[in-house]
């Protein structure tokens, strides 16, 4: 049986990486005293698998797993006897039993908080934003050749309020934008740098399951 | 400073730094209590990932929060990067559980596992924004003390300390922290401290000190909730000691005197101490230690217990003795794992007398083709090169043994499948309370030899040899036998910036160069200083319960190439270890 795991990683636990994150949730599950799933063939792994990678020091407020366990569980005690083993920092929103294609191929967009330092003025430069027809960012990577992408192809909806920007970014088959890409891009028409104070990713969007669709 | 702030500043840094995950605390079975009136901080002077794997610590922190008044908080080594973080914004060392700094501990505790941590230990002292020098420490400083086996010879580190603890805090540690609990006031805590046995207090230089022997060895100290680390540890899986103290007499091995006698567990307490442990953990692997696992004399009936249990679970044996019978339990016990370690030491039967490793070439050869025939597709064998007495035919005893062991290979291998060879040859570095205590280590040029002559001799096909760094080997010689001149040694290297002197892209040679001429001599004229057996040796004060007597007797057959018995089997050799309820304690 599959199950759908939301929750929010918060305070200190942030500064987990990803592989971390996923081995801090499979711990839980066995202290927890469950039976987790094994993949078939020749190096048998857990089957879990987390929607979105979140970068080192991104906060979540409903990240997304699956994850196989043996056995039929209601639920709610999943929920509630992996709250309790789960690090200071990681929390159960919910658990649901997951049908369909695993979260991880149905990600459609993720919304972020990005809370910024008022030192740009916030409402002109979005204006400027939601007029150019394009905004590009070169991204940089070790080992790697600079990259100029445009954001503007990834960013559905962008919003601001004192100290915060709110912003959807859409996950595509060409890839994506980070959000603090997007609040450097939308600075940089101000000619300004932000001063970015806290990431947090507050929603995962799923595509709709097609009719019919099976694992 | 409020609390608040600091951690603000604190995640403000770790936003910048490598594997931020290091500082944050917070794992399972972390303790945290915020209302514990004294604070002890225990530290391993190396990185997170290597720290947490210690069991000693994990002994200590349950031992000390096992006491109602007391918390016990985590600290490692911070990595150069993040430590140069916090010197630029000024931040003090922390403790992981609650982010405190480290200075307002009553207590801090350091291991000393290894020589090459200790120039992390004025690293740690130094962030903490603790003098490094004792005698420089004010009323509220934390008292400093060391413990580990490193601190057999507590020389070199001497004046950085407020007192160095000696043997297994089982129980003798309760004392020290007895004080703590009910004496306020660092004077008047160092002058109770005075009193304990156990306890070496540089200050008074050089006074006659014992070492504690946790006789019970009880399995009430074993501990169930081990904090879980983040998946960046190099071990990550349950553990149950099941025994204590190696009376095999290696020469060489400081462990195998500095925890003698041996005692045993019982097979039901080794399965429920390692029952407890994988439900508090969740991990799917028990390791089951010791110094040499396939001594324990309740080995068969531990496993056949567990596995009875537990059938699926992984139990891992490390440390065996060379021979069928440990090769076919390793097998047995985990189905798992592809590779199995060997450690001969030594390659020749001349040598291995030398050493008191009394093993056969016949058994080597069983125990290779046993591991091959189990299934293994890895085999590595550890050696040792630079040995006392060591001649041509003991390094070229080791190429041939690798060749030996893929021959092996060749020949019962089922099917002729793939399999790998791994040879790996450490560099011999004497060590403080052993037999071998008074001979230098070989030279750095005898060494560069020798490997030079493996890497040319050894068949790379399906054999790969590794060879350790010399610069980190003949700087733990240098240390190991240090006396407390090599204090100030230690802290001129550094103060030129060496730190985490064991990672070979951190370790700075300049800096060990230069402290070491400053003083007048050199990392290689230390690592290779004899002593002459009527030499006051630094460490001579410290009473391991093992007499000299004994040791330059081994010695003395270590010259004659003659190997000693195992008192367990073989008869008493009269070690001086056992008295009073302290003896040898086998379960069968």
């Amino acid at each position: 049986m599959t199950y759908r795991i939301t929750f929010a990683v918060t305070g200190r636990a942030r500064f987990l990486s990803h592989l971390e994150t996923v081995d801090a949730m499979l711990g839980a599950l066995r202290r927890a005293g469950y039976d987790i799933a094994l993949s078939k063939g020749m190096k048998p792994r857990p089957v879990i698998s987390l929607a979105l990678p979140r970068a080192v020091g991104v906060q979540a407020q409903a990240d997304l797993a699956d994850v196989a366990l043996h056995g039929d569980h209601d639920p709610a005690e999943v929920a509630e006897r992996l709250d309790a083993q789960l690090p200071h920092g990681i929390a159960v929103v919910a658990v649901e039993p997951a049908e369909g294609p695993k979260a991880a191929a149905r990600v459609d967009a993720a919304e972020y908080e990005v809370e910024v330092e008022e030192d740009v003025d916030w409402e002109r430069a979005l204006r400027a934003f939601a007029a150019a027809d394009s905004c590009e960012v070169v991204r940089t990577a070790p080992n790697k050749p600079d990259r100029t992408v445009d954001v503007t192809r990834y960013c559905s909806s962008i919003e601001h309020e004192p100290g915060l920007l709110r912003m959807l970014l859409r996950m595509t088959d060409a890839g994506t934008a980070r959000p603090d890409e997007i609040a450097q891009a939308v600075a940089g028409l101000e000619g300004r740098t932000a001063t970015i104070k806290r990431l947090v990713r507050t929603r995962i969007a799923l595509r709709p399951q097609p009719v019919g669709a099976r694992n | 400073m409020g609390n608040a702030l600091l951690e603000d500043r604190i995640e403000a840094v770790l936003g910048t730094v490598q594997k931020p995950s290091r500082y944050i605390g917070g794992e399972a079975n972390q303790v945290r209590k915020p209302h514990a009136t004294s604070l002890v901080a225990l530290c391993y002077p190396d990185a997170y990932e290597i720290g947490i794997s210690n069991q000693a610590l994990q002994i200590l922190y349950g031992q000390v929060n096992g006491r109602e008044e007391m918390a016990a908080e985590r600290v490692y080594c911070p990595w150069p990067d993040m430590a140069d973080a916090m010197r630029r914004q000024r931040l003090p060392l922390f403790t992981l559980e609650s982010w405190r700094p480290v200075r307002e501990a009553d207590l801090l505790g350091i291991t000393l596992q290894a020589e090459l941590t200790y120039s992390n230990v004025l690293e740690v002292l130094d962030l903490a924004g603790i003098p490094i020098r004792a005698a420089d420490r004010g009323e509220d400083d934390p008292i400093v003390v060391a413990g580990g086996p490193s601190a057999s010879n507590p020389a070199p580190l001497a004046p950085f300390f407020d007192a160095v603890f000696m043997g297994e805090s089982e129980r003798a540690f309760d004392a020290v922290l007895d004080v703590i609990a009910s004496v306020p006031g660092r004077a008047a805590r160092l002058a109770r401290l005075a009193e304990n046995p156990y306890l070496y207090m540089p200050s008074q230089r050089r006074h006659p000190v014992e070492r504690a022997v946790y006789a019970d060895f009880a399995i009430d100290t074993h501990p169930a909730r081990v904090v879980v680390p983040y998946s960046s540890a190099i071990f990550a899986r349950a553990s149950v000691e099941v025994m204590r103290g190696c009376t095999r007499g290696c020469r060489f091995c400081h462990a195998g005197t500095w925890y003698r006698p041996v005692r045993e567990r019982s097979p039901d307490e080794v399965v429920e101490a390692g029952l407890a442990q994988l439900g508090c953990t969740g991990y799917d692997e028990l390791s089951m230690t010791s110094l040499a696992t396939s001594d324990y004399t309740g080995i068969v009936p531990a496993i056949e217990k567990i596995k009875s249990r537990l059938p699926t679970l992984h139990l891992s044996l490390p440390s065996n003795r060379v021979d069928t019978g440990p090769v076919a339990l390793t097998a047995a016990a985990n189905a798992r794992q592809s590779s199995i370690t060997l450690a001969p030491e030594a390659a020749t039967q001349r040598m291995r007398d030398i050493i008191c490793k009394t093993i056969t070439d016949e058994m080597i050869e069983q125990a290779i083709e046993a591991a091959f025939k189990a299934g293994y597709t890895s085999l590595k064998m550890y050696f040792m090169i630079g040995l006392p007495r060591e001649t041509h035919a003991e390094v070229q005893g080791i190429v041939d043994l690798g060749i030996k062991a893929r021959e092996i290979g060749r020949r019962v291998r089922p099917g002729g499948g793939r399999f790998s060879v791994h040879v790996s040859a450490s560099n011999f570095v004497p060590k403080p309370h052993t037999p071998f205590q008074w001979e230098g280590m070989a030279s750095r040029k005898q060494l560069e030899a020798k490997q030079a002559y493996m890497r040319r001799a050894m068949p790379t096909r399906q054999i790969r040899l590794s060879l350790h760094d010399l610069r980190t080997s003949m700087l733990e010689g240098a240390l190991a036998r240090g006396g407390e001149e090599t204090a100030d040694v230690i802290e001129a290297a550094w103060r030129g910036g060496a730190r985490f002197d064991a990672w070979s892209e951190m370790h700075r040679q300049d800096a060990w160069d230069a402290a070491f001429a400053a003083a007048g001599t050199s990392v290689d004229e230390q690592a290779t200083r004899e002593f002459g057996e009527w030499d006051e040796l630094p460490w001579d004060h410290v009473r391991s319960g093992i007499s000299k007597e004994f040791l330059l007797d081994e010695w003395g057959q270590s010259r004659a190439e003659v190997a000693t018995g195992d008192c367990r089997w073989d008869g008493c050799t009269d070690c001086g270890a056992c008295f009073g309820p302290v003896r040898n304690r086998l379960v069968n």
